[in-house]
C-alpha cells in the first residue's frame, strides 16, 4: 500500500504536470478516484478527463500496490530494458521497499523546510577566462564507437 | 625495523628514516598482495610497475628535496575514484575498460604528498551496497573470516588495509560505505564533513551525500591521509573554503575530558547483543578516560534509512543517466537492422548495470516521477531537515555523539543477497551522517562472540573532524584494538 499521495498541482513543474494530466486522462481509476476523494474531502476539486485548463486543483491518487505496469513505466523513464524475471522481481522488491518508506508519513512535516544539500553556500563564481580544456583525443579515447573520425557515433536517430 | 613487520604509515616513515627506500617499501606490499590477495580479492587492478617506478623516482630525489608527509606510502584506491591511465570501473560492467584521462583531486594531492598509488580496490557497483557482493568482479573477503563479507561499498579498500596489504587506502562514503567496512574489518575509517574533501574525479552516486575519506590502521594514519586530501578545490563548487586544521597534530593530542552523547533509546531495538555489549564496554572505556557521557535523544534517527533510500537513489537515477553507451567504455551489441538510439541506450544499461544499481535507478526514478515527487522526495528532504535539527540540538550539549557503526558484525557472503531491504536496514547508524553532512569516524572497539570486529562510531559537528580525531586517539590509546591483526594478515607476530 503506497497510501495516498497528495499532489500539489500548482507546485509541479510543467513537465510533471503534463505527464500527470496525460496519466489522469487515461486512468481507469479516474471515476472511483473522483468519487472517493470527493466523498472524503467534499471541498476538493479534482481533475477530470479531457483537456485540462489552468485551474488550481489538488489531486489524490489511490493505488493499492506497486504494479507491474508501474515497473514497466519506470523502466521506460529510466531507459532500462528489463527481462521478464527482473520486472517481476522488481515489482515485488520495490513494492516492499516503498511500503517500508510509508513510515515517513508518521512524521508531521508541515512547514518544515526541505534540505536539498547539507551545506548552504553562496554561488561559487570565477572569472570567465579562457583556459585549456581536455584534449580531443582524451575526450574520445573511451568512446565505444568513435568511427574513423573523432566523434561519438550512435545508431540512426531519425527514421 | 624488518620490512615484513610494516603496518602503519608511522612504520613506513620509520623504515624510510632508517635507510629503507620507497622502492623497498613498495615491493614489500606488492609481495604481500601477490602472496595473499588471492584469498582476499581486495584489489581489482594492480599498478605494480607504475608504483615501483614512482617509488624509484621518489628515492632518486636529491638530499635537498622538500620533506613530503606521505613519502613512499603505498595507498590503495577505491575503484570509483579516477586515476589517470589506470582503469576506473566502479566495479561495473558499464565501465569495463574505462581509463580516465585525468586524476581525481584527491589523487593529485596524495601524489603531491609523496604517496604511491599501488592499485584499485573492489567495491559494490557504483558504491551501491554494503558487502562488495554487487561487484562485477565478485565479492572481496573479510580478512577476519573469508566466508564473511568485508562490508561495503568500499570493502576492497578496508580489506586491503586490515590484511596489511596496504598501509592506507581511500574510499567513498555515501551512506556508510567507508565506516561500515572499516567496522567489519576492524580498522579506522572516516567520512569527513561534506565539502571537506573535493569530489572532483569521484564517480558520482548521490552528489549531496558523497564524500571521499581515508582508511588506516590507526586514528593518526587516517588523520595523515585526511590532511593530505582535505581543502577547497576550484573544480568542486561544493568543496568548503573552511581552513584545514592540523589533523595529524590533533591525533597526537588525545582529548582528555570530552562530553560524549549516546542516543541510548535508538539502540534498544535491532542491535545484535554482541555488538551492544562491546559498544557499552567502549562507552565505559571512554568514561574511564574522563569523558562525560550524556544521553542524547535523536528522535528522527530511526528514519535515516527510509530517508536515505529515497534521497540517494533519486540523485543516483540522475547521475547514472550519463552511462548511455555513447561516451564511456561499454555499449551493448545491437543487430544493425533494428538498431535505434533508444534501443541502444536501453540495452546498454540492461547489460551494463547489475541488479542493485538497476533497483536503485528504478527506485529513484519512481520517487522523482510525476505524482510521487512530493510524497517521497520532498517528504524525505523535509525529514532530512529534522534529522539535522536533532544533531544540531545534540551538539549544543556534547562534543561528539557515539553509537555502534553497525547493528551487526560481518555476515556471511550470500546470506542477505536476496533481501535488499534487510541490507538497507544495516545502514541505520551510518546514513545519518551523510544526510546531515556531518563528519564521522569508525574505530575498532572489540570483537563479538564469533571473533568479528565491532566498530565504535563517533559523529561530530560540521567541520569537527579534529574533535573526532582527538577523542578517537584517546580511545585508541587506551584500547589499541588495531594491534590485533586478522588471520589473513599472515602469521607475523605482534605488531
Amino acid at each position: 500500500m503506497q497510501g495516498l499521495a497528495l499532489v500539489d498541482y500548482d507546485n509541479l513543474c510543467p513537465r510533471n504536470r503534463s505527464e500527470l494530466e496525460a496519466e489522469i486522462r487515461t486512468s481507469a481509476l479516474l471515476d472511483s478516484l473522483a468519487r472517493a476523494s470527493q466523498a472524503a474531502f467534499p471541498g476538493l476539486r479534482h481533475r477530470a478527463a479531457g483537456p485540462v485548463g489552468r485551474t488550481s486543483a489538488t489531486i489524490w491518487r489511490v493505488s493499492d500496490t506497486l504494479t507491474r505496469a508501474d515497473v514497466d513505466r519506470i523502466a521506460r523513464l529510466a531507459h532500462l530494458e528489463l527481462t521478464e524475471a527482473e520486472a517481476e522481481q522488481f515489482t515485488r522488491q520495490l513494492g516492499d521497499i516503498l511500503a517500508y518508506f510509508d513510515r515517513l508519513n508518521r512524521i508531521d512535516t508541515t512547514g518544515v523546510a526541505a534540505t536539498t544539500h547539507p551545506v548552504t553556500s553562496a554561488p561559487v563564481m570565477r572569472d570567465d577566462e579562457p583556459r585549456p580544456s581536455m584534449r580531443p583525443d582524451d575526450t574520445f579515447a573511451n568512446a565505444p564507437d568513435r568511427g574513423a573520425e573523432r566523434l561519438f557515433r550512435v545508431p540512426k536517430v531519425i527514421g | 625495523m624488518e620490512l615484513s613487520s610494516l603496518g602503519t604509515i608511522a612504520d613506513v616513515r620509520a623504515a624510510l628514516r632508517n635507510g629503507a627506500g620507497a622502492v623497498d617499501v613498495c615491493a614489500e606490499f606488492l609481495d604481500r598482495i601477490a602472496a595473499r590477495d588471492g584469498a582476499i580479492r581486495a584489489f581489482t587492478h594492480l599498478a605494480a610497475d607504475r608504483a615501483l617506478e614512482r617509488a624509484a623516482a621518489l628515492d632518486g630525489r636529491g638530499p635537498d628535496a622538500p620533506a613530503l608527509p606521505l613519502l613512499g606510502v603505498p595507498v590503495a584506491i577505491k575503484d570509483n575514484i579516477c586515476t589517470r591511465g589506470l582503469p576506473t570501473t566502479a566495479s561495473s560492467r558499464i565501465l569495463a575498460g574505462y581509463v580516465p584521462p585525468y586524476d581525481a583531486t584527491v589523487i593529485e594531492r596524495l601524489t603531491a604528498a609523496g604517496a604511491v598509488v599501488i592499485g584499485k580496490t573492489n567495491c559494490d557497483e557504483f558504491a551501491m551496497g554494503s558487502t562488495t557482493e554487487h561487484s562485477v568482479r565478485g565479492p572481496s573477503r573479510n580478512p577476519w573470516n573469508p566466508a564473511c563479507v568485508p562490508g561495503g561499498s568500499s570493502g576492497g579498500s578496508a580489506a586491503a588495509v586490515a590484511a596489511r596489504l596496504a598501509p592506507a587506502a581511500l574510499g567513498s562514503d555515501t551512506g556508510g560505505s567507508i565506516r561500515q567496512p572499516a567496522a567489519f574489518c576492524g580498522i579506522v575509517g572516516m567520512k569527513p564533513t561534506y565539502g571537506r574533501v573535493s569530489r572532483y574525479g569521484l564517480l558520482a552516486f548521490a552528489s549531496s551525500l558523497d564524500q571521499i575519506g581515508p582508511f588506516g590502521l590507526t586514528v593518526a594514519d587516517a588523520a595523515a591521509l585526511l590532511q593530505a586530501i582535505a581543502g577547497p578545490d576550484p573544480r568542486d563548487a561544493t568543496s568548503a573554503g573552511a581552513a584545514v586544521p592540523a589533523f595529524e597534530e590533533a591525533a597526537a593530542e588525545p582529548a582528555r575530558n570530552p562530553t560524549i552523547g549516546v542516543p541510548w533509546s535508538i539502540l534498544e531495538n535491532g542491535v545484535d547483543a554482541g555488538v551492544g555489549a562491546v559498544f557499552t564496554a567502549a562507552v565505559e572505556t571512554l568514561r574511564g578516560l574522563g569523558a562525560t557521557i550524556v544521553d542524547v535523544p535523536l528522535p528522527h534517527a530511526e528514519y535515516a534509512v527510509p530517508t536515505y533510500y529515497i534521497v540517494a537513489p533519486a540523485e543516483a537515477s540522475s547521475n547514472l543517466a550519463r552511462y548511455d553507451g555513447v561516451r564511456y567504455a561499454y555499449r551493448a551489441p545491437l543487430d544493425e537492422r533494428d538498431a535505434t538510439l533508444d534501443r541502444m541506450y536501453d540495452r546498454t544499461r540492461r547489460h551494463g548495470f547489475g541488479d542493485e544499481v538497476k533497483r536503485r535507478i528504478m527506485l529513484g526514478t519512481y520517487a522523482l516521477s510525476a505524482g510521487y515527487y512530493d510524497a517521497y522526495y520532498l517528504k524525505a528532504q523535509q525529514v532530512r531537515t529534522l534529522i539535522r535539527d536533532d544533531y544540531d540540538a545534540a551538539f549544543r550539549r556534547v562534543d561528539a555523539v557515539a553509537m555502534p557503526t553497525t547493528p551487526t558484525t560481518a555476515f556471511r557472503i550470500g546470506e542477505r543477497s536476496d533481501d535488499p531491504l534487510q541490507l538497507y536496514m544495516g545502514d541505520v547508524f551510518t546514513a545519518g551522517a551523510n544526510l546531515t553532512g556531518l563528519p564521522a569516524i569508525s574505530l575498532p572497539c572489540g570483537r563479538d562472540g564469533a571473533g568479528l570486529p565491532v566498530g565504535l562510531q563517533l559523529i561530530g559537528p560540521a567541520f569537527g573532524e579534529e574533535t573526532l580525531i582527538r577523542v578517537g586517539a584517546a580511545y585508541e590509546e587506551q584500547a589499541p584494538w588495531w594491534r590485533e591483526a586478522p588471520p589473513a594478515a599472515g602469521a607475523r607476530g605482534p605488531e
